[in-house]
């Protein structure tokens, strides 16, 4: 601030009309003193006169004091200044002093008014001052209130994120760059198994001796020095013997690097059975083999064994009694001759038997071997197979097989197909004429190969019944068979995912389904 | 070593078989077919490679060694390998007659070495005709080194 707009600033007040009322009683009382003193203080005609003009411009401004000095002259002038009474100046002197008088009453009238103007421009430049203070203050103390505010906001998010950290599940440690710990959360000294006092402001490699060799310090110091994360599961081993599974997060911050760490023991343990059940399903799984192997082995063994043992002895039945009959009949009558013929029977019955379980046993085991199968080629082979017996049953064959390719095991197949058109000409034997049919198509995702008679048939009662291994429907004498047909073809289907069924109804002929998936 | 005085006709054949019942059967259905040269019996695979010996001795090879598979002490498969293995029985004719119609056992038995393999029938009559056949084939067609 400066002079000029302090005076531009402040204007001059008008004079209130009691100081001119002031300016005026001033002389008038000046005049009273000095009359009553006037013995006392001739010939000083002035002498109250200049204080008088003085505190009257003092008190009143220029225009009072100029009033005043008016008001003084004129007194003085007629009272006291001889010739007395009079206006009149007899001694030069007298014209002096009273000029100078007026002069000083105007001078002082002046410099009074000059003074009171620099009271008011001082006056109106504290004011300004004081003003302009006021309002600092006020925007300081705003500023002040803000950055309180801003301070206690910061302080309350700090406070939210240290209560954050302090009871958050994962363990939190920041370790700074002088690798003391600066922070530890209330899950670390869970995780630290030692007290957070023991470890705040001390050295981490001091507090875990050792630990500078581990691969989580490795981490640790990459972290420090690249500025690099880091995660990893570590097991630790604890000085107590405590042994626990952590996930580690490492990561770089102003202050150094922050542990995060999260308990994954339980997890890991979880895990670690998973794998030994596993381990343990693995080796049960293996013996389980193992036995099958052995079981399968056994089974070999034991049908090896059928084949050979069994047939032996039979061998010898049919090789005696066939002796016997040729050789020494002459010494048997009819009777012996009938026995004779019914141990052949029996022995060829029995034979049969051994064959057909050995062909469900191979059935069983031999490994499938898928191809692709031209089915009227492989009807037609099989057909072929049986001219001989179709030609000798007088039986009636039609083929009907359309052009169709199927994915299948060949021996498989052929095994089914051969065993149903067997039965067919087995059990068509007293129609007349006794047909046979064989015939295939296409239905979605499947092949369907049928072979259907118009033979005795059955009831369809008995149509679960008769795809089981050893049973029969009719008597042996008037239809030959071991009752392992039928099962035959229902395994080895079974073995290439197909499956067997019948449709009939008894004396209507029967009509047996192959299904052969594509 | 090998006598070579000797023909075809009265060369032996080998049986190779532990079953009385079917040695006895194969002798009689080798007679029925009024064959006439004589048959030796082995009746264990360590009597079969026992004849090794013999015929490294000198004596007169097999016209044909008829091998049983199943035999006490050595089996047939193994009593095969050791024969093709020696240099004097390499070239014998053997035919495998067995009960086994296993396909392991064909496979091994060819693998070995072996000419023929035959199942035995159970039935005699059919019986008879193998053992003809074999006589037809393997005694009379068939012209072994000596």
């Amino acid at each position: 601030m400066n002079a000029g707009d302090s005076e531009a600033s402040v204007e001059a007040p008008p004079t209130p009309p009691w100081n001119l009322a002031a300016a005026a009683l001033i002389p008038l009382a000046a005049f009273a003193l000095q009359d009553f003193f006037w013995a006392q203080i001739q010939p000083y005609v002035w002498f109250l006169f200049f204080p008088a003009v003085f505190f009257s411009s003092g008190i009143g401004g220029l225009r009072a004091g100029l009033a005043s000095t008016a008001v003084s002259t004129a007194v003085v002038w007629w009272y006291f200044i001889p010739v007395r009474y009079s206006f009149s100046l007899e001694r030069p002197t007298s014209a002096v002093s009273l000029v100078v008088f007026a002069g000083m009453g105007v001078v002082f009238s002046f410099t009074h008014e000059r003074l009171r103007k620099a009271n008011r421009d001082t006056a109106a430049a504290l004011a300004a001052v004081k003003a302009a203070n006021d309002h600092l203050e006020e925007r300081i103390a705003e500023r002040t209130d803000a950055l309180e505010r801003t301070v206690t906001a910061l302080r309350q998010s700090e406070e939210k994120y240290r209560r954050t950290l302090d009871t958050m599940l994962e363990g939190c440690q920041i370790v700074g760059f002088d690798w003391r710990y600066l922070y530890l959360n209330q899950t670390a000294e869970k995780h630290n198994r030692r007290p957070n006092s023991e470890l705040l402001g001390r050295e981490m490699a001091r507090c875990w001796p050792g630990i500078t060799e581990t691969e989580v310090f490795a981490l640790e110091k990459s972290c420090m020095e690249e500025r690099t994360s880091h995660r990893l599961d570590n097991r630790f081993a604890f000085p107590d013997g405590h042994t626990g599974w952590f996930r580690l997060i490492i990561q770089p911050l102003p202050e150094g690097i922050a542990i995060f760490s999260e308990d994954i023991t339980e997890r890991k343990l979880a895990e670690e059975k998973i794998v030994r059940l596993n381990e343990e399903l693995e080796r049960r799984v293996q013996e389980r083999t193992a036995q099958l192997e052995a079981a399968n082995k056994e089974l070999e063994a034991f049908s090896y064994s059928v084949s050979h043992d069994l047939k032996a002895p039979l061998r010898g039945i049919d090789g005696y009694s066939q002796l016997l009959e040729k050789d020494h009949s002459d010494r048997l009558d009819e009777e012996g001759l009938l026995f004779i013929r019914n141990v052949r029977a029996s022995a060829a019955l029995m034979h049969q038997l051994i064959e057909d379980l050995l062909n469900y046993s191979r059935v069983e085991r031999r490994q499938q071997q898928s191809m692709d199968l031209d089915l009227p080629s492989l009807v037609q082979a099989v057909a072929a197979e049986r001219a001989a017996e179709v030609v000798e049953a007088g039986v009636i064959l039609n083929i009907e097989v359309p052009q169709l390719s199927v994915r299948a095991d060949r021996d498989g197949l052929a095994l089914a197909l051969r065993n149903l058109l067997g039965n067919a000409i087995k059990f068509s034997r007293g129609a007349l004429p006794p047909t046979v049919e064989i015939g295939a198509r296409r239905e979605q995702d499947r092949v369907i190969l049928w072979v259907s008679d118009n033979g005795i048939g059955f009831d369809m009662k008995f149509h679960d019944r008769i795809f089981d291994i050893f049973q029969r429907l009719q008597r042996v004498e008037e239809y030959p068979g071991t009752g392992v047909g039928l099962a035959l073809v229902r395994k080895a289907m079974q073995r290439m995912g197909g499956s067997a069924r019948a449709e009939s109804a008894p004396g209507k002929g029967a009509t047996f389904f192959l299904e052969i998936p594509l | 070593m090998t006598p070579t005085n000797i023909e075809p006709f009265n060369r032996p054949v080998l049986l190779v078989e532990d079953n009385p019942v079917d040695v006895d059967l194969t002798l009689r259905a080798f007679a029925r077919r009024k064959f006439t040269n004589p048959v030796h019996v082995a009746r264990d695979g360590e009597e079969a490679l026992a004849w090794l010996e013999r015929w490294e001795a000198g004596e007169p090879l097999p016209l044909v060694i008829l091998l049983d598979l199943k035999l006490p002490r050595v089996h047939g498969l193994e009593v095969l390998s050791r024969w093709r293995e020696s240099p004097i029985s390499r070239s014998v004719p053997v035919v495998v007659l067995t009960t086994s119609a296993e396909d392991k056992d064909i496979e091994a038995a060819y693998r070995l070495g072996a000419n023929s393999y035959i199942l035995k029938p159970v039935n005699f009559e059919k019986f008879l005709d193998v053992a003809e056949q074999i006589e037809l084939y393997w005694c009379i067609t068939n012209r072994p080194p000596r």
